[in-house]
């Protein structure tokens, strides 16, 4: 079945059976790698996109309810790696092996969005949805007050 | 045709309805507004409020040290910060909207800043306004600031929350003008208000119960303020005594009832309640999400003492008991209703209705990833939830759509949130399903009306 969705401003037709998860047609079809499969079961937020400015679980989420929607995945966070995150990211050397952090980074975003300056309460409630295995949590922490500080200027 | 006939079709006819409802609920404000300020013409006469002159604060300096952390703990039970800050604005400047029937009220300043804050208020006016809901310059304040329930508070833990309070940093902002319609912009109409509900003075302990109880009660009525949610609130807004804790409303939450209307299908005992008001978690009743989750975090700083008494006191106004075989079969039943771990598990009865079949679909494959038994990190039984067992389903709405952001004695029992990734007639169906397979009770009435609520805000 031929599906557009719209992902990173562009848009894309692919064609998947519409209960394909995001997830692969994300990877898959549209070659954006970007977003990482951890358990498939929206358990562990390596998947994790913006819908509609939104955090969702791409692993979990079919398709077919994200057509009509726009999508963003790490790879349309920033042109050139400039978003804030990225660049407190960079600066506070926040990854060890890698895998979960570009979830990471799209769930601060998404945190970020809603509340500019978080306080430590604020990042560690909205960030209870991603693991990292190399418990990288304080680094991330960090990294997320000096993003807010950044982008407040 | 005659006046009745009119209004029959009127009321017969579900879009005229709702603004006849609109209509008849303006033309009650109305009345009752001009019933207040015949009140009030009165109550000013007898009741009048000289300003209090300014003082310059001192930082706390005149506080002993014991003082002033007692007012910190204080002011955690009674999460003044919670309203008196805006969302993502610096504690206790104020700022947050709180909507009521009545227009849109912005909490104030309450950080020592003499222009836009209480800085040149002595300890007198800020006695003053907890307990009879009356600024320094003599004005009324809406009762949004539960002074109904201040007013209990002793001396001395006014004085120590006021000792706190000025030992914060002041901030200078100036939150938004309140958004008041006529008449209610008119704050001398509050005179009348208060001559009918404000009932003044401090707690008096009730000797037929011991110290923890009545410690518990003092708590919860005057500075917790629990009722000013958790019950429901007359035309004039103000709290309905004869209903007290039969369940109200929180920021378009439901706000569960904690007497004997309570639907948890297990009672709370006074341990369940202190697991629940310190950590916001209790496994046989479920999480503190919503407009609950920043009081428990506050709470989680309190003392073991106060959680103990607060938690004897809502136990006491339950009524409820279960002997241990009821409440074994409750739990047993509960367990039953559990998911499966097996792959491609079915409930043992399986429903008929097309769109209860639909909505199964959307719990085996979205929900049940982790609500389902067996799971190394166990949620609570859905089916001994408040909020699966409520009158309505916005709760388990706001739920589905947010996800629980934990609070901090329960960080491990995150949520996501589905808003963006299941469609509304998924979570229609959904809805119906978990009301239909968790409980014995009737289905939600409206449910796509009130998730086409929640998105249209979403």
């Amino acid at each position: 079945m031929a599906l557009t969705l719209n992902v990173n401003g562009t848009s894309h037709t692919v064609d998947v059976e519409p209960e394909t998860p995001l997830l692969w047609v994300l990877r898959d079809n549209i070659g954006l790698t970007g977003t990482k499969y951890g358990c498939g079961i929206a358990k562990c937020g390596a998947c994790t996109v913006h819908v509609d400015g939104k955090k969702a679980f791409s692993c979990t989420m079919k398709a077919s309810a994200a057509v009509g929607t726009e999508i963003t995945t790490i790879e349309g966070l920033s042109e050139d790696s400039s978003h804030p995150l990225q660049l407190a990211w960079i600066e506070g050397d926040v990854p060890q092996c890698g895998y979960c952090q570009s979830g990471q980074i799209m769930a601060a975003a998404a945190l970020l969005s809603q509340r500019p300056d978080p306080s430590d309460l604020d990042i560690d409630s909205a960030m209870s949805d991603n693991i990292c295995r190399c418990g990288t949590y304080a680094q991330i922490r960090k990294a997320i007050h000096r993003a807010a500080e950044i982008a407040g200027g | 045709m005659t006046p009745h006939s009119n209004i029959t079709r009127r009321v017969a006819s579900n879009q005229h309805a709702g603004r006849l409802i609109v209509t008849m609920s303006r033309i009650l404000l109305s009345v009752a507004a001009v019933f207040l300020a015949l009140l009030a013409g009165a109550a000013i006469w007898s009741n009048r409020h000289p300003e209090i002159a300014p003082v310059e604060q001192a930082g706390g300096a005149e506080f002993d040290t014991a003082q002033l952390l007692h007012g910190e703990a204080l002011t955690g039970i009674g999460a003044c910060e919670v309203c008196h800050t805006a969302p993502g604005g610096t504690p206790f400047a104020g700022g947050l909207a709180l909507p009521t029937p009545f227009g849109t009220i912005y909490s104030t300043n309450i950080t020592p800043d003499v222009e836009t804050g209480i800085g040149s208020w002595s300890e007198e006016a800020f006695r003053r306004a907890m307990r009879e809901g009356v600024d320094r310059n003599g004005r009324h304040l809406y009762p949004v600031f539960p002074y109904d329930h201040f007013t209990k508070v002793t001396d001395e833990d006014i004085r120590a929350i006021y000792a706190h309070l000025t030992t914060l940093e002041p901030v200078e902002y100036k939150p938004p003008e309140n958004e008041l319609g006529f008449p209610f912009n008119f704050r001398m109409l509050l005179a009348g208000w208060k001559l009918l509900f404000l009932d003044k003075g401090e707690f008096q302990p009730d000797s037929q119960w011991g110290e923890e109880w009545n410690r518990g009660a003092y708590l919860a009525e005057g500075l917790g303020h629990c009722g000013a949610c958790h019950s429901p609130r007359n035309m004039f807004g103000a709290v309905m005594q004869a209903a007290a804790y039969d369940g109200g409303e929180a920021e378009d939450w439901h706000a569960p009832a904690l007497n004997k209307m309570s639907r948890t299908p297990i009672p709370w005992k006074q341990l369940q309640l202190v697991n629940y008001l310190y950590d916001g978690w209790d496994e046989e009743h479920g999480i503190a999400a919503g407009p609950m989750a920043p009081v428990v975090n506050h709470l989680y700083d309190q003392s073991e003492d106060d959680i103990f008494a607060i938690a004897a006191y809502f136990e006491s106004i339950q009524r409820r008991r279960l002997n241990d075989s009821e409440k074994n079969a409750i739990l047993e039943r509960a367990r039953s209703l559990d998911w499966g771990t097996e792959f491609g598990y079915r409930p043992a009865v399986v429903p008929d209705d097309p769109a209860l079949l639909r909505g199964m679909d959307v719990f085996a494959d979205q929900c049940a990833t982790c609500h389902k038994s067996g799971n190394v990190q166990v949620p609570v039984s859905l089916a001994l939830t408040g909020t699966v067992n409520a009158p309505d389903p916005r709760n388990v709405i706001h739920v589905i759509f947010d996800g629980i952001r934990p609070p901090r004695g329960a960080l491990q029992r995150s949520m996501p949130g589905f808003g963006a990734s299941i469609s509304d007639s998924e979570i229609n169906d959904l809805l119906k399903f978990i009301r239909w397979h968790f409980t014995d009770l009737p289905p939600w009435q409206d449910i796509s009306g009130q998730v086409a609520a929640k998105r249209a805000h979403w």
